[in-house]
Formats: C-alpha cells, structure tokens, sequence
C-alpha cells in the first residue's frame, strides 16, 4: 500500500502492525521531531534526550502487537514517552519525581529572567528571544513544562494532554495556564 | 467547555520560532532498521548485484563461453558418432539411391528430435555396453515387435525395397530412414539385405539396440547418468520446498505426475513423508 502525507496515524500505525515497514517510516517521520524536542526540553541533556527517545520508539517497535487505536497515536506515543520519562526519573532523579506528584497549583513561578530587552534601545534578534525563551521554559516545574511542550510539539489539547500524563482534564490545563502565565511573565514586553 | 489549551498567542509564537532540533541521522538509521526487522522486510536499497559498468563484459563473457562450450561438445558428439561400429557387412550408402521410399504417414509426422533423441541415447549406451554379438543381438530384436509397428504390406515392401533414402534434407530426411524401416521389423533372415542400407543405419541401430540393452540391465554409464540426474533434480524440487506447506508438496507432486516425471515425484513424496509422518498424503499423491 502507498502511504503518504494524508494517511493517517492511526492507519499507519495498523500498517505497521500488520507488517508494513513502510507506513512505520512515514509515522516516524511525522512525528520524530516533536518527540525528540520534548525529551530535549525536558532533559536538557542531549545525549539522555537521544536515549529515551529511542528507547520509545523501541517501545512502540516491541509492542506494536497490542496496538488498538482507542485514541490518537500522538496521545499515544506521547504516553509512552512520558512513561519513560517518568520510569527515568524514578530511577535517577528521585527529587523530581516529587515534583510530578505536586500539584501544580502549589508550585511557586519560576523567578522570571530579567529580560535584556527592558532597555528598549536595544535589540534583540531572535536567537536571543529563543535563548530567553528556553531558559524560562527550563525554570518551569517539570508538569508545567511537559503539558506546554506536550501542547505546542505534539499539539495536543488539554484532554489529550491529561491522557498522555495520566492526570485529570483540570490538572492538565491548570498546568497550561500557569506554564504560559510565567512565560509570558518573563518575556515581558516581547509577548 | 473548551477543549482547547489556554495557550498565550505571543508565546506560542515566540516557542515557534525556537530552533527545531532533530534527531541525529544515526538515530533514526537504528529505529528504522528496528522496525523493518521486526516487520522482517529489507531497506529499499538500489538494485544490488554487478555495477552496471561490469554487466556488458560479464554478459558478453559468459556468451563467449557458453558458444564455445556447445561447440566443443557438439564435436565430441560427431566424432563419437562416425567412429562407431559398423557392421561388416554394410554396403556403400549409394547402393540405396535412387530406391522409392515407403513411409507410414503417423511416422512421418514425428518431429525430427526423436531421431536425435535416440541417436544420443545410442550413442550413450554403445559407449557402455559390451562390445559382443551384435548378430545376436538382431536376432533377439526380431523376435520382440517394437515401435513404431508397421503394416504387413507396407513391411513387405520394404523388404523388397529398403526405404532408407540418403536425403539432403538434413534431419528430416534421418527420421524418415529411421522411422520407416526399423530393423526390428526385418526377419534375421534378411539382416543382410537390411544391413546394406549403410553405415549410418547400422551405426544408428547399434546404438539404439545398446542403449535398450542398457535400460534393460539398469547399470549403464546412462543409467547412472540418468541416475544422478534425476537426484539432482529431485534435491532442487525438495530444496524449492523446504519451506513450503505440506498442501504445496502434493501440490508439487501432482504436477509431477502429471507431467509425467513418476521417479521425480516418488522421490519427493517420499522426502514427503519423512518430513510430515503424520500427514495424510490424498491417494492422487501417491500414484
């Protein structure tokens, strides 16, 4: 069968369980980049970030048998790579671990960077918003981060990403509202 | 309630200018590779096998061999077959021009392989068989009736006048001399008088003669060849079929039967039923 652009995850994916290699590469290709920058933003470790990433989709490889589309395959995968996520914390940073189980609410707003643009005189080309960006984005709390990234990489809404992470609809965009909420705070005048 | 995310319209458009990083090609070289062996295909690859730059001469070289090969061989052949016996008795081919020829018109019609069939078999068989009798011989064929049988009348004929006319037309001309006056048909009595149709006659009815004297006996340097033959061709229907379900096996062997190739087809049923006992082998396979 020829798979292309238009084909869908989820038929891909039963492409792909049913033995075609070939629907696998288009999935892949659709959504490798957005999972890889999800462990990248998440990990800030590249050589980590490149680990779990493969191990998911090793995952997704090894278990494909058990595959049923109940939901869309991006809710999908990203469950999986959030498991390994988790599982990889678990194991190796316990103190964040804690800090998926907070709620949300309680987490205190990350101390927003002074951004260098509060002299209006000077200029900030985009690589320097990106690098304020990133580095708001990496103060956020772990749960805020992932349903911000979990928004805008794999665009899923608030019902997939309380799937995906395995918490209710009303923890999910509580965790959107402030993720956004302290970015927007930091960026000050350039949002 | 929205499903929608409350997402900020300046940060999302700020995160969408981030860079988008990817994963390292090698990355995706492993995943890829995961998930064909899984699904057990193979990379799409550009057509393996000789450059295309090697083809020409290797096409060019393995003709050469071959034509030199088939020419080599077909020497061998013409050589074997002038220095064949004769019998001494065999009188000068011209003795047999100009004589009207008799021939069955079902004998006529066979192509011209036959002949060359049977002259390969003779010719096969005169290398082997022993070198005794060959009066005897004709005496024992007289007594058997053999194919193609002819008429009495157009027998008769032939007695009176041989049929074998020496033809230009190549190998048509052959089945015709073969085929219309078989010396099985001709009494001893008149062996000479059949024998004075040439050399190659004899030749041919010496070789013809050997090799169902081979078949007869079964321990020919033909049989053998036969023999391993039919081994090698059994070992590659079985080697197509190991694979295979028991269902495409007696699918095979029927083909076989029906082809005619009974040998063949007993060989693999019975590696058949070596390798499936427990199957029930439907009476069609079987003979």
């Amino acid at each position: 069968m020829g798979w292309n652009a238009d084909s869908g995850d989820e038929a891909l994916m039963l492409g792909f369980c049913s033995g075609d290699a070939a629907a696998f590469e288009v999935l892949y290709q659709r959504h490798k980049g957005g999972l890889y920058r999800y462990f990248v933003r998440q990990c800030r470790d590249g050589a980590l970030a490149e680990e779990l990433f493969q191990d998911v989709w090793m995952n997704l490889i090894r278990a494909r048998e058990n595959y049923t589309p109940s939901a869309k395959f991006s809710t999908y995968l990203y469950r999986l790579a959030h498991n390994r996520l988790i599982d990889h914390y678990r194991r190796h940073v316990r103190g964040v671990v804690v800090s998926y189980d907070d709620d949300c609410e309680g987490a205190s707003v990350a101390e927003p960077v002074a951004p260098r643009g509060a002299q209006p005189e000077i200029e900030y080309d985009s690589r320097q918003l990106a690098a304020q960006l990133l580095t708001l984005l990496e103060a956020l709390p772990e749960p805020q981060r992932e349903a911000f990234i979990l928004q805008h990489e794999a665009g899923l809404s608030v019902e997939e990403i309380a799937a995906a992470t395995g918490v209710s609809r009303e923890t999910a965009k509580s965790r959107l509202r402030y993720a956004a909420a302290k970015l927007r705070q930091g960026m000050g005048e350039w949002v | 309630m929205s499903d929608r995310a409350p997402a900020d319209p300046g940060v999302s458009s700020l995160y969408a200018a981030l860079p988008r990083e990817t994963p390292p090609d090698h990355l995706d070289a492993a995943i890829l590779a995961a998930a064909r062996r899984a699904t057990g295909s193979r990379p799409r690859k550009p057509a393996r096998g000789l450059p295309v730059a090697w083809r020409l001469p290797f096409a060019v070289a393995a003709v050469v061999v071959l034509s030199v090969s088939l020419v080599t061989l077909m020497i061998d052949e013409g050589d074997q077959q002038r220095a064949g016996p004769h019998f001494p008795d065999a009188p000068e081919p011209r003795a047999l021009e100009a004589k009207p020829q008799v021939k069955s018109p079902v004998v006529a019609e066979r192509p011209a392989r036959v002949e060359q069939k049977a002259s390969n078999a003779a010719s096969l068989g005169e290398r082997t068989a022993d070198a005794e009798k060959p009066k005897k011989r004709l005496a024992d064929r007289a007594d058997v009736p053999r194919e193609p049988t002819m008429a009495p009348a157009i027998a008769e004929s032939q007695k009176a006048e041989p049929a074998v006319q020496p033809s230009a037309e190549g190998s048509v001309g052959r089945v015709e001399m073969r085929e219309t006056a078989p010396p099985a048909a001709v009494p001893m009595a008149e062996a000479p008088a059949a024998a004075d149709r040439g050399g190659d006659r004899a030749a041919m009815t010496e070789r013809a003669e050997g090799a169902a004297r081979a078949r007869r006996q079964g321990v020919t340097a033909e049989g053998q060849r036969a023999a391993v033959d039919q081994a090698t061709r059994v070992k590659r229907l079985i080697g197509d079929l190991s694979e295979a379900a028991p269902e495409k096996w007696l699918e095979k062997i029927r083909e076989l039967r029906r082809d005619g190739r009974d040998g063949d087809a007993d060989a693999v049923l019975e590696e058949f039923r070596k390798r499936f006992p427990a199957y029930n082998v439907p009476p069609q396979s079987e003979k």
